[in-house]
């Protein structure tokens, strides 16, 4: 139980942080392992499953707040979910470090449009009541309780947003990260959905992305139960924590706070690359 | 969006969701408990208890989601759905054959 309490800690911290920023624990917590001296085939197993736990956690925080969008985070995932099968069955013969700083550049770019962008985008509408709030059938837009009352939103640039997905879901099966620290910026930015739905849609895929994923690396037999039961019991007080941050918090802090939690991610890629 | 000219909002309030995710969260996190504290063999079992509740829930929920769509007769995203779970199925499937 001792060897596990750090485990157990850096797992609950990392996924409170990933939660709360949609990006996952796993872009936070693998770095660590690694730097602690985990080799990265035995840390990523484990990032994977601080991802799923802190999202099926945060989940009936985000389902109470009807901040998720369903339709969407299904139709990204099944291309993010392809990357992520194929990341992992090919993730020992594709070269990590061309890949790590494109992604350290991507996400400090991400950090930047997010950063640096004032105002509502997509402001709410008196007319509309609380029986609007959700998704609407199909389609991939919808509306969601913001600050100011019940603001719609429509989903846009759908293809290029899928091609990132497909690119996020690559990472997450060679690296053993959500993948998070992409779809929630390309989400947010790129295909004009709202920053808490954004971040909680992407909890709700990378929860997905990770299980596809895990499934491989628990049939290739790269699982260690007992590390694995410290991350989980870590990531699911982390990830309920999180989750009732996340929908408490005005969509401005969420922003910034997902600003500066980019900008670390890509220090950590550069650094530990 | 209230008008008329836009499709309908989904009556999915996801309490059952919810609900579903409280009770895979307990079980969890109480099969990793016992994986952390229990010596082998109890506590091996419970850790992959513990592993396979988090790895099923959200699989579990797009299963869910499926029914509930197609509930509602929105068979675009019951085919999309469908589409994401055999595409993890067969990720399965390329590696039991490739092992």
């Amino acid at each position: 139980m001792a060897a596990d309490l750090p485990l157990l800690l850096a797992a609950a911290i990392t996924s409170v942080i990933g939660v709360l920023g949609g990006l996952g624990g796993a872009v936070l917590l693998v770095p660590a392992l690694v730097l602690l001296g985990m080799p990265v085939a035995d840390a990523a197993p484990l990032g994977l499953l601080t991802v799923a736990a802190g999202s099926v956690a945060a989940g009936p925080g985000h389902l109470a707040a009807r901040i998720v969008n369903h339709r969407l985070g299904v139709s990204t995932e099944i291309v993010a979910s392809s990357g992520a099968v194929l990341g992992a069955l090919v993730s020992k013969l594709l070269p990590q470090r061309p890949l790590v700083w494109i992604l350290a550049a991507g996400a400090a770019g991400a950090a930047f449009v997010g950063g640096r962008r004032t105002g509502v985008r997509n402001p709410a509408q008196p007319e509309l009541g609380p029986e609007q709030i959700g998704e609407q059938i199909g389609t991939l837009s919808g509306a969601y309780p913001s600050s100011y009352g019940v603001a719609p939103y429509r989903v846009r640039r759908v293809p290029l947003g899928l091609a990132f997905m497909g690119l996020a879901g690559l990472v997450s099966g060679t690296a053993g990260v959500g993948g998070g620290f992409i779809k929630t910026p390309v989400t947010s930015e790129l295909m004009n959905v709202p920053t808490r739905v954004a971040a909680a849609t992407t909890t709700f895929t990378i929860g997905i992305t990770s299980s596809a994923a895990l499934i491989i690396f628990a049939l290739q037999g790269r699982m260690d139960l007992r590390s694995g039961s410290a991350v989980i019991l870590g990531s699911l007080i982390g990830g309920r924590l999180g989750g009732g941050f996340q929908s408490r918090l005005p969509p401005t802090t969420i922003r910034r706070a997902l600003s500066v939690l980019l900008l670390l991610v890509a220090v950590i890629l550069v650094t530990t690359s | 969006m209230s008008g008329g000219q836009n499709p309908p909002t989904s009556r999915i309030t996801g309490r059952r969701q919810a609900a579903g995710l409280r009770l895979a969260t307990a079980v969890a996190a109480f099969a990793a408990a016992i994986g952390i504290l229990a010596p082998d063999p109890i506590g091996a079992i419970a850790g992959s208890i513990a592993v396979a509740t988090v790895i099923a829930a959200p699989l579990l929920r797009v299963a869910w989601l499926v029914v509930r769509w197609s509930q509602e007769g929105d068979y675009r995203y019951v085919a999309i759905g469908l589409g994401l779970l055999s595409v993890i199925a067969a990720g399965a499937g390329l590696t039991v054959a490739s092992r």
